[in-house]
């Protein structure tokens, strides 16, 4: 492949909300483009991991080159860089955006603009990209174009100049291809320059270690030549550049405005991580790009093995996910309840359901998993300042000078007529009414100071009932906030659980602690003697539930014929009880440790 | 080496109890003559495969005492024919109380049946209406009468409770009543609703409702305590007899030792694995008509699940399992298979060592599915 000319090269990426047909337009493009044939086409080529598929999201960022030859008789290269599709990898979204000079605003014609999109929709024009609004599905019977229309209007985007498509009927294809041509910015940056690029992506690859994607924003990056990550300030030699058709392929080099990968033997994905600029050793340029910010961890949770016997597993499980994914951290912790286990970091809750989903399916593992809690600011009494993601820190109450915690800045959309509820909600969570706002006559986004902690349990999941799925909901990370917060221990059996504590605040406590130990109640199976389950602020009970004992268990009959019958119910019994994790005498079930999340 | 058990099916009943999931189908004459035709070809074809020394005989259903007493005895003269039977065997036949007359009596005791098992399930008319039983007290004591006027010395009832709507007042009248006629034997079972009875049907509909466990727990202890101060010695889980009444037949199973079945749907043990006929009575004629054993499944048991097996049906039984006789079996220890188990259940109190044995304390009695599921290997 010889030297690319940078007038004709053209990176874009999609916009849309989930379910709008990202992917399907995506799969139309290559086809369209010849860069993959009907047949190879997979369904949905991009979302790569079968969880992807399944939940209808990308996780991973993706990238793909495509050679199109425009109506002006010039031979185009087009990169098309995929972008996650939800709140938790934001800033991921941000670093693919900011490797673009233009993006596709892909709208379903049937639902209109959704809010998740609208925060995307933000970004791109903050990141100066050029939108093409796409309105696709118009085959559908409800497609709405024109209400689309007036969408657009709202949000300051000219409507004539969205493209109607249907990426399944194969409708617009070649406009949407003719309108990345010509309104997409032929990339700017200087070919002279020392290298600059940067990284929106890094995977692990077992045999020739972590391999970047990049947009190259200034110089050339070719195999040999010595490359510093900026953020790290650590060397490696440059083994292979290439892009991607859309598997990898090898290039001689990349330069100015290109898109694609480098391998250089880096061991770990810290050092090659999201938003970070690659320069060239021996002639770096004086400044990293802007917008670098090191993986951050909003949420916490304990991941405890059943069988303790797994915690090996467990840990290189966890170090193979982690190759992947620089915003994955976790530390070893031990637990009285639960043994050996470690405290795990993610971005936000939807990226803990994937890893312990992973972990559990791809890695077979048995997992107990701690209710989800944040990073508080525990001010001691000798004027430390602790950072306790795990509640069973909390350092007792009369060592404690004050507490803070994590705020988010979260915006509703949604229908009118369900504000009072969304309201009601924010308000029960302990929000802070900040803004409403009309988006046009219908549609209301409403802002809110929000406890984060609140957030993580189960806000979401009670907006979506509370307004009849119609509200969407996005956070941002604003700060610390001090809140009279107390430490809830749980006692089953008269012994403090570790793993079942929560910090809530206090004017909550009483509920949450009477609800939690009714909820543990409810979890926990009957033992084989009666078994008090408590709550406790300090050494104050304030709540108590009694599971009473399993007093009669047994198989009255028994002859001949129902051996293998009575076999597989003792069997089936066996196999509930492994799954339990003895805490002293007591089996508590799997789900009772996240019996927090339950309480209505 | 090949000394066996035998039990026989006959699945026929004039009418289905509705806590009933056993094999059975309604009576019908006609079919009767080309089952019992299948049945003879059946001892045949397992003579010859397994040439078996016969250490006790159980003739259950269904209800075989829905068969006349000729037919009974035909079979049970077959079986001496190609089998050899030990002498003095204990031989078995389940009787409905309504089913029974002296002449029919009369032949079974002439052909060798020395024990009847009564379905007597409660001495309490109303009760006995709700679980579909077609008697009445009254026939159940007329048949005890009877059987014992014709000279059989080894009786049976089997008796139910946790029935739907039944007091503790209530079961505790059925023991009494039970014990006044004084049986050798008593069977006492819980009532377990099935899946496909009348019973999960009305429980579904919220017509009737499952026995809370306190009074479960109530009217077995009860059984305990009352048959106890009766006389009667507890042996299994649910069997209750007078000294050396304890039914042979049943103890095979509990020791893990082989028996062979006869009848559709009917399973059998036999040493090297666990297997069963094929169920529908069509399908099991057709099956002997071709000279083939109707069996449905034999499958080989590992070592593994001859040990589970001997575990979960040994500790049933009161004296539970011979420590000795164990190892002599399996080569290996109980102590070596399950150390850590036996160690909770022992701090639990809920297994107990004696001598050479092995056993569930009163405690481990009453949570014997708790205790059991631990030996579980496979």
């Amino acid at each position: 492949m010889g030297t690319v000319n940078q007038e004709n090269v053209r990176n874009f990426s999609i916009i849309a909300h989930i379910d709008h047909g990202k992917s399907t337009l995506a799969d139309r493009l290559l086809e369209f483009t010849g860069t993959i044939s009907e047949r190879e086409m997979e369904e949905q080529l991009l979302d790569t991991m079968d969880l992807e598929r399944e939940r209808g999201i990308t996780i991973k960022a993706q990238a793909v080159r495509m050679s199109y030859q425009a109506d002006d008789g010039e031979e185009y290269i087009l990169n098309l860089i995929d972008t996650p599709g939800h709140v938790d990898f934001s800033y991921e979204v941000s670093r693919s955006l900011a490797a673009c000079e233009g993006a596709l605003l892909v709208i379903d014609a049937a639902q209109g603009i959704e809010a998740q999109t609208l925060a995307n929709i933000y970004m791109a024009l903050e990141n100066d990209l050029e939108l093409i609004p796409v309105i696709n599905k118009i085959d559908l019977p409800n497609a709405n174009p024109d209400k689309v229309k007036e969408e657009l209007i709202d949000i300051g985007i000219d409507p004539d100049e969205a493209i109607l498509t249907s990426a399944i009927e194969g409708i617009g294809i070649k406009d949407v291809l003719e309108a990345v041509v010509d309104r997409v910015p032929l990339p700017s940056g200087e070919e002279d320059e020392p290298l600059k690029a940067l990284i929106f992506d890094s995977l692990y690859d077992p045999y020739r270690g972590v391999i970047s994607y990049y947009r190259v924003v200034d110089g050339v990056i070719k195999p040999g030549m010595e490359i510093k990550m900026m953020a790290t300030d650590t060397v490696f030699e440059v083994g292979e550049v290439g892009t991607f058709s859309p598997q990898m392929k090898k290039a001689e080099q990349l330069s100015t405005g290109e898109v694609g990968y480098v391998a250089a033997s880096i061991k770990d994905v810290k050092n090659a991580q999201v938003g970070d600029t690659i320069t060239d050793a021996n002639n770096p340029t004086a400044k990293p790009l802007p917008g670098y910010q090191p993986a951050k961890p909003m949420v916490f949770c304990g991941l405890y093995p059943v069988d303790g016997k797994d915690y090996d597993l467990l840990r290189d499980a966890l170090e193979k996910l982690q190759l992947n994914d620089a915003s994955l951290t976790f530390e070893a912790e031990t637990s009285e309840a639960l043994g050996f286990g470690y405290r795990t970091g993610f971005l936000g809750l939807l990226h803990m359901e994937i890893i312990q989903e992973r972990l559990e399916r791809e890695y077979d593992l048995d997992l107990v998993t701690t209710a989800p809690s944040v990073i508080y600011k525990v001010h001691h009494e000798n004027g430390e300042v602790l950072k306790v993601e795990n509640p069973a820190n909390m350092p007792d109450k009369h060592q404690i000078e004050k507490i803070e915690e994590p705020i988010v800045e979260a915006q509703l959309l949604l229908p009118e007529e369900y504000v009072g509820a969304a309201m009601e909600l924010a308000q029960d969570k302990r929000g802070q009414f900040k803004n409403m706002e009309y988006l046009d006559q219908v549609r209301v986004k409403l802002t809110y100071d929000l406890p984060l902690s609140e957030i993580v349990l189960d806000f979401f999941d009670k907006l979506k009932s509370n307004t009849r799925g119609y509200a969407t909901f996005d956070y941002e990370f604003k700060g610390y906030q001090e809140a009279d917060l107390v430490k809830l221990n749980i006692l089953v059996n008269k012994e403090s659980v570790d793993a079942l504590s929560c910090i809530v605040h206090r004017d909550f406590a009483y509920e949450i602690g009477r609800e939690l130990t009714k909820k543990l109640k409810e979890n926990i199976p009957e033992q084989m003697f009666k078994v008090p389950v408590q709550a406790a602020i300090g050494n104050d009970i304030i709540a108590r539930q009694t599971i009473r004992a399993k007093r009669k268990d047994v198989l009255q009959k028994c002859y001949g014929g129902d051996v293998s019958r009575k076999k597989k119910l003792l069997k089936k019994q066996k196999e509930g009880k492994k799954r339990m994790k003895q805490v002293g005498s007591v089996d508590i079930p799997q789900e009772a440790f996240m019996s927090v999340l339950e309480i209505d | 080496m090949n000394k066996f058990a035998l039990y026989i099916h006959i699945p026929f009943c004039s009418f289905k109890c509705y806590y009933c999931d056993f094999n059975s189908v309604k009576f019908k004459e006609s079919l009767v003559e080309q089952f019992l035709q299948a049945l003879q070809q059946e001892i045949k074809l397992i003579a010859n495969k397994y040439t078996p020394v016969i250490r006790s005989i159980f003739i259950g259903g269904g209800t075989p005492s829905i068969l006349s007493g000729k037919q009974l005895v035909r079979i049970l003269n077959q079986c001496e024919q190609e089998f050899d039977c030990q002498s003095e065997i204990e031989i078995t036949v389940e009787a409905n109380p309504e089913t029974v007359t002296a002449q029919k009596l009369k032949l079974l005791k002439k052909g060798g049946v020395n024990r009847l098992s009564f379905g007597v399930q409660s001495f309490d008319d109303q009760l006995l209406k709700k679980l579909g039983r077609r008697h009445t007290v009254q026939e159940v004591i007329a048949a005890f009468n009877l059987a014992r006027e014709i000279g059989f010395s080894n009786l049976n009832f089997d008796l139910m409770f946790a029935l739907p709507d039944q007091s503790l007042t209530d079961w505790e009248k059925t023991l009494v009543q039970a014990c006044q006629l004084g049986p050798e034997h008593l069977a006492t079972y819980n009532l377990k609703i099935e899946e496909g009875t009348v019973f999960a049907q009305q429980l579904q509909q919220g017509k009737i409702d499952y026995c809370e466990q306190e009074l479960d727990l109530a009217m077995y202890q009860k059984t305990l305590q009352l048959l106890a101060e009766e006389g009667y010695q507890q042996y299994e889980i649910s069997n209750f007899a007078r000294q050396g009444a304890e039914s042979v037949h049943n103890q095979i199973y509990w020791k893990n030792e082989p028996y062979l079945a006869l009848g559709p749907g009917a399973h059998f043990c036999d040493g090297w694995g666990r297997g069963y006929n094929l169920a529908e009575i069509e399908q099991y004629c057709q099956q002997l008509e071709e000279d083939q054993l109707p069996w449905a499944d034999h499958q080989k048991l590992s070592r593994l699940e001859k040990i589970e097996e001997t575990m979960i049906l040994g500790l049933r039984l009161k004296e539970g399992i011979s420590l000795i006789e164990f190892k002599e079996k399996y080569q290996t220890s109980v102590f070596d298979l399950y150390q850590k188990e036996l160690d909770d259940l022992l701090v639990q109190g809920l297994i107990k060592f004696k001598a050479d044995r092995m056993s569930l304390t009163e405690q481990g009695l009453l949570l014997a599915n708790q205790v059991l599921a631990n030996f579980i290997l496979s």
